[in-house]
């Protein structure tokens, strides 16, 4: 069941509506059967995974929690409670790596014996990625890791624990929620207020405006592009490559949106998962805004067991490359997220090392950094740098990404941006137009945003009579200009596939 | 509590507005052709004696207006492009609730022709076409039904119940049409203008062939249907030039009908075109002059068998004769000015029929004309009302012809064309 589905626009009313009705107590098994039913909906077996999953991290952390109060030697403790984690990963991990990577692995040590003339038999399985399996065993096992290190207590009620796992609002797609952020709100949910569902309702307009009217547009463009990417080089090729970096951050930030939104209704609040990533003056800073829940769960429960940054410089290097490489094979089973994790992480070790120059520079041409023009030139630098690296991530291969860049700067066609040519990608004038009047609100509410003026408030403190205006323009224009309906083939978030 | 009812208030008249306003966006981006074409059926205050259902044949080939003022006969024509016999099972049954027929005629040129396109009852034609008729319904059970039995493998076939998921793009193609909708004042039909020479070789000895298709299923759910509210049911095959396959279909039906017991013309049979003139371009469908021949002679035959009411002079129809008046300026709207040849054409077969008074001068001195078959056969076609003179030196408004064509409206002798053509 997708967010942009008929199918949720019934189902999200009427789980809302029996939540509030039913007695607080019993709420979150409601919430609970509801997420389940959510989840059943793409493959009613898959909700089996989850289930597994949830049983193995929620028995890890009962005994894990029991040995905190054992009397045995702390190294004891210690040693089992290790045991308990090192199961719990290698159980979930384990279902991970076959439905996600046994292919992958198996293709790639296939290759490599063929060099020795030996060749494996393919192991025909029938598997299909169940849907956000990365999302929820990475939820899971963060709460393994975090009742590990004592930061919370296990959650003994097996059914509260069940919710926080499979949350229909970030089950599939996130934000990947922290065990200390999600699981109080589980046990005690807030008192939803009118305010709080307008807010929510408000969140979830927003969010279907940046996937329906905005990304399911720009994938329209970025398709045709990419898929005839012989046919369509130069200038094509870069504005495609542009559009794909709004796409994917309005298709992905779209969803987390949408997501917080549905989830305020049942008086939940979820950790924000983008903060302007493009508004990031360097990559380590837009690794800080963009898949928040991602990236933080990397650096707490990767980079920083692996030493950070205390082992000094090249050792910290090292774990940089080595977390977004398993954070490029987090996102697909294929060399080319591995391409682009690591690209990322060389930015970021490259502008390491050459800011003592950079400095330097700035101190010779005596640069004011606090002014505008400043911060611009480092935004689009940054923005650059990541728009390159979304080429690998957006071809299916590393050879296409090579030949993508190769017809991407060996064709000089610059008129195409004048003569209309740009019309013929998918998108006519005017709904190349509508794009770009879209992609100019996208960026002035990210720069209020930027500037800490929130734009819902400021909605809010406004007269009811100006508020309906805009509710109601708002909702029609979604449905009038969003990408849906007969002529379009429903299609799922992007992130999905992780 | 108070605050509750304001809170409940608030939310019930915030509902009422975005509907409201949905309603309003809904409408405007609707596509606006069955809204032209079916307003005159649902806004009517006459009863419609006689509904036409079938393909684009139906359509483009049985003019109610004509039906009206030759016969006094009440009718709606309900064919349209690429329909199938499902279809008009599921529209019968809305239509019905809206008048009161007393003969429903079927053309079944579909019922074989559509099943090498796939073999899907909704792959007939485009998805649009089949939208004309249904969007123009109003939510129903039956229109339900239709949207998931005739379009079952239609993926989207939601968008036949709620069409906003099939038009709400249609915001880039908005136009003055769809703030000023104008009305369709043909009751139905549909006329072509153009025309073509076809070949037309009538089958010495006709094969039987085997009836059974899709479609064919929905004959006897038609013919109970109409059993049971008492409507008389009557199956045709409209003229056109049709192949031998299609002529030995028309002629298996004769049978095939008769084990439903019901009544079917076969109007192939009955010599009623004249092919060098009736036929439209694609050789498929008749023009103005094909279809008004076919009009007159279906009219003549439902009257005959089935004694309809002459309404002619009835004061309850009195707004019908207003509406006709409309159609005959419709068709005068139509004519073409411009000196070309095919103009000309065009013209003499749109003046075709009782509405118009022809004058022709032709200059003698031009000799071309005698060598133009097909001009000379509408010229000189002994059912029109065309007077021919022929003049030495041609002129009209000071310039020269070779041929100047006048019409006038027969009703009140207004000029509707004065225009001259030079070969």
């Amino acid at each position: 069941m997708l967010f942009n589905s008929l199918h949720f626009l019934i189902f999200l009313p009427i789980v809302t509506a029996v939540y509030h009705l039913i007695p607080y107590k019993i709420r979150y098994i409601w919430l609970l059967i509801s997420s389940y039913y959510f989840y059943m909906c793409w493959n009613a077996k898959y909700a089996l995974l989850i289930l597994f999953s949830t049983v193995i991290t929620w028995i890890c952390g009962l005994i894990m929690e029991k040995f905190k109060n054992n009397t045995m030697p702390p190294e004891k403790i210690v040693l089992y409670k290790k045991l308990c984690m090192i199961i719990s990963f290698v159980l979930n991990l384990g279902i991970l790596f076959f439905y996600k990577y046994f292919d992958f692995a198996f293709s790639n040590l296939n290759a490599f014996l063929n060099n020795f003339n030996i060749q494996l038999n393919n192991p025909s399985f029938d598997i299909l990625l169940p849907v956000g399996i990365s999302f929820y065993t990475f939820q899971a096992l963060g709460y393994t890791v975090d009742v590990y290190r004592n930061e919370i207590y296990a959650e003994k009620n097996f059914f509260r624990y069940a919710l926080f796992v499979s949350f229909f609002p970030q089950l599939v797609a996130g934000p990947i929620e922290r065990s200390k952020n999600l699981l109080h709100q589980l046990a005690k949910p807030a008192k939803v207020s009118w305010e709080k569902m307008r807010q929510g309702a408000l969140l979830m307009l927003w969010g279907y405006f940046l996937k329906i009217v905005l990304a399911d547009r720009i994938t329209i463009f970025v398709d045709t592009v990419y898929g005839n990417y012989n046919t369509y080089s130069g200038v094509y090729l870069i504005t495609a490559t542009m559009l794909f970096a709004v796409q994917i951050y309005c298709d992905f930030a779209g969803y987390s949106i949408i997501a917080m939104g549905v989830a305020k209704m049942f008086g939940v609040e979820l950790m924000e998962n983008f903060n302007t990533p493009y508004m990031a003056q360097s990559v380590d800073e837009f690794w800080r805004r963009w898949h928040i829940s991602l990236s933080s769960w990397f650096r707490d429960y990767l980079y920083i067991p692996l030493g950070g940054n205390r082992k000094g410089i090249w050792r910290k290097y090292i774990n940089l490359l080595i977390t977004f490489g398993v954070s490029g094979l987090w996102h697909g089973a294929g060399w080319a997220f591995m391409a682009w994790g690591l690209l990322n992480g060389i930015y970021q070790i490259i502008g390491g090392i050459l800011k003592p120059v950079r400095n330097k520079i700035i101190a010779i041409l005596n640069l004011n950094t606090n002014n505008f023009s400043h911060k611009l030139l480092r935004m689009s630098i940054t923005f650059v740098l990541v728009d390159f690296a979304w080429i690998f991530f957006r071809a299916s291969t590393i050879r296409q990404a090579f030949s993508i860049i190769k017809n991407m700067f060996t064709v000089y066609n610059p008129w195409v941006l004048f003569d209309g040519s740009l019309y013929n990608c998918g998108l006519d004038r005017k709904n190349f137009t509508l794009m770009l009047i879209c992609i100019c609100i996208l960026i002035f509410a990210d720069a209020l945003k930027y500037r800490g003026i929130r734009i819902c408030e400021t909605i809010e403190k406004q007269d009811f009579w100006f508020r309906w205006v805009l509710y109601i323009s708002a909702v029609i224009a979604i449905l009038v200009f969003g990408v849906w309906g007969s002529d379009y083939d429903v299609s799922g978030f992007i992130y999905f596939q992780f | 509590m108070k605050k509750i009812l304001k809170k409940i208030a608030a939310i019930t008249i915030f509902l009422c507005l975005l509907g409201l306003s949905f309603y309003k966006v809904d409408d405007l981006l609707e596509e606006k052709k069955a809204r032209q074409q079916y307003k005159a059926f649902y806004e009517s205050d006459t009863n419609f004696d006689v509904i036409f259902m079938g393909t684009s044949h139906t359509y483009h080939s049985v003019f109610t207006q004509e039906l009206w003022k030759e016969y006094g006969i009440s009718s709606f024509n309900w064919g349209y492009s690429h329909c199938t016999l499902a279809e008009d099972y599921y529209l019968l049954q809305d239509i019905v609730k809206f008048t009161d027929p007393k003969l429903v005629v079927i053309d079944l040129y579909g019922l074989m022709e559509y099943e090498n396109q796939g073999n899907k009852k909704y792959k007939a034609g485009k998805i649009e076409q089949q939208h004309v008729q249904f969007d123009s319904l109003p939510l129903s059970k039956s229109k339900i039904q239709a949207a998931y039995d005739v379009f079952d493998d239609y993926e989207n076939n939601y968008d036949f119940i709620f069409n906003f998921a099939l038009y709400h793009n249609r915001w880039t193609e908005l136009s003055e049409e769809d703030f000023n909708v104008t009305y369709s004042v043909a009751k139905g039909s549909g006329i072509l203008y153009g025309h073509n020479n076809a070949n037309y070789i009538k089958n010495k000895t006709y094969t039987e062939i085997d009836i059974n298709s899709v479609c064919s299923d929905y004959i006897p759910k038609i013919a109970d249907f109409c059993n049971k509210k008492n409507i008389e049911l009557l199956f045709t095959y409209l003229p056109f030039p049709a192949e031998s396959m299609q002529q030995n279909i028309a002629y298996t039906l004769n049978n095939y009908l008769s084990q439903y017991d019901c009544s079917y013309v076969n109007m192939l049979d009955e010599n009623i075109l004249d092919t060098a003139t009736d036929i439209y371009k694609d050789k498929s469908h008749l023009n103005y002059m094909g279809a008004y021949k076919t009009t007159l002679w279906l009219g003549k035959y439902i009257q005959d068998k089935y004694a309809l009411n002459d309404y002619s002079d009835s004061e309850e129809y009195s707004s019908w004769h207003e509406e006709y008046e409309k159609y005959v300026d419709y068709k005068a709207g139509r004519f073409k000015f411009r000196s070309k040849r095919a103009n000309l054409i065009h013209n003499l077969i749109l003046s075709y029929g009782s509405d118009f008074d022809v004058e022709v001068k032709i200059d003698t001195q031009c000799k071309k004309i005698d060598s133009d078959k097909l001009l000379n056969r509408l010229l000189f076609n002994p059912d029109s009302n065309i007077s021919v003179e022929n003049v030495d030196g041609l002129s009209y408004k000071d310039k020269n012809y070779d041929i100047v064509l006048i019409i006038k409206k027969s009703a009140n002798g207004e000029e509707v064309l004065h225009t001259g053509y030079t070969y």
